[in-house]
């Protein structure tokens, strides 16, 4: 009891004081806190957003190129025009320009010869992307045959290099190279 | 420090909690996807660099070549071309066989840089010439083959565990 009667009278409340100063720095230094991380998560968002982005593309361009080959591999007299409105629809640019000038003489063969082809992919790889525009390897097998004739099916092996570009939402081949 | 501000320094204490957690786990998307990407890249080279190697031999010198080759493989690869250097060469030598492979064009199929594996397509043409038995001139043959190359790293280094010639079976009629 002595002791403190002995301390000065302002010992207590600047004691208090100091107490109480972490305290009320809790607030502004959480505020600098968030303002902080608000900044690192839209810098990570967004890095991450564009190289999902990325991902996504690469993974649609590949699928794109994979459907055309089945669809340029699976024309049968059978239904010949859905059959090239298929690949119709999965092109653009000069691939669906040069189908499109060929489409007639192919459905002429296609019926006369009562032709069933079926397609079947093997492998897409990708080469590149950039600015919108793919090139991706294609692989294909199409097993041709005679709508009731017994012959044996023929086996043909495609291989491509095909160029895929994004329309809008939607990623068509627009260039088609057979790799002989 | 009244109640109304113990609660407002909890409720920040919260919310920067929720955002590192939340910049944590988009970060550890983006790591995987830069991951998958440096793979793809890392795993693309290396199989251009050696997929001409691993099916070219000369019969002069095909037990190096299938050593060389042996040397890009790992796992049950590797005993592969192993086995195919003991059965190979005296057929090779007879036949006076000489294989050229040339790497016409190469892409990504999949790749994973957390399991470091990554599928490559290859477009090669491979050139033959040997003699047959009782023929005196030599025969040349070019094939134009499609190759997939399983990569997987090890020890940093890029390897060929699987290679197969996609040749599956033919599409149901």
């Amino acid at each position: 009891m002595a002791s403190h009667a002995a301390r000065p009278p302002g010992s207590r409340r600047l004691r208090r004081a100091r107490a109480r100063r972490p305290r009320r720095l809790a607030g502004p230094v959480l505020a600098t806190l968030i303002a902080v991380l608000i900044a690192v998560a839209f810098w990570v968002g967004t890095d991450l957003r564009d190289a999902q982005a990325a991902a996504d593309d690469r993974q649609a361009a590949m699928r794109a190129a994979g459907t055309h080959a089945v669809h340029l591999l699976s024309v049968g007299h059978r239904a010949v025009d859905a059959d090239i409105g298929r690949v119709l629809a999965t092109s653009t640019g000069t691939a669906r320009a040069e189908y499109a000038e060929s489409a007639a003489e192919l459905k002429r063969t296609t019926a006369a010869g009562r032709l069933l082809r079926t397609g079947a992919l093997r492998a897409t790889g990708l080469v590149s992307l950039r600015d919108g525009t793919a090139r991706v390897m294609v692989v294909g097998d199409e097993l041709t045959r005679r709508d009731g004739g017994k012959d044996a099916p023929q086996e043909r092996f495609h291989r491509w290099n095909m160029e895929v570009t994004k329309v809008g939402t939607a990623w068509l081949v627009s260039k088609v190279e057979p790799v002989p | 420090m009244t109640g109304a501000s113990r609660l407002a320094v909890g409720l920040m204490a919260a919310v920067a909690l929720a955002l590192s957690a939340v910049i944590w786990i988009m970060h550890t998307d983006l790591s995987r996807l830069r991951a998958d990407e440096e793979a793809a890249r890392e795993a693309l080279a290396a199989a251009r660099a050696v997929a001409a190697d691993m099916l070219s031999y000369d019969h002069r010198t095909i037990e190096q070549d299938f050593a060389r080759a042996g040397g890009y493989t790992t796992g049950a690869l590797s005993l592969h071309y192993r086995e195919l250097s003991r059965t190979m060469a005296a057929q090779a030598r007879r036949e006076k066989a000489v294989q050229q492979a040339a790497v016409t064009g190469a892409g990504v199929e999949s790749a994973s840089g957390r399991s470091g594996r990554v599928e490559v397509l290859l477009f090669m043409n491979i050139s033959t010439v040997k003699t047959l038995k009782g023929e005196e001139e030599p025969r040349r043959q070019v094939s134009r083959n499609r190759a997939r190359f399983i990569m997987v790293e090890k020890d940093s280094r890029w390897l060929v565990a699987e290679l197969s010639t996609l040749l599956g079976d033919p599409p149901p009629p």
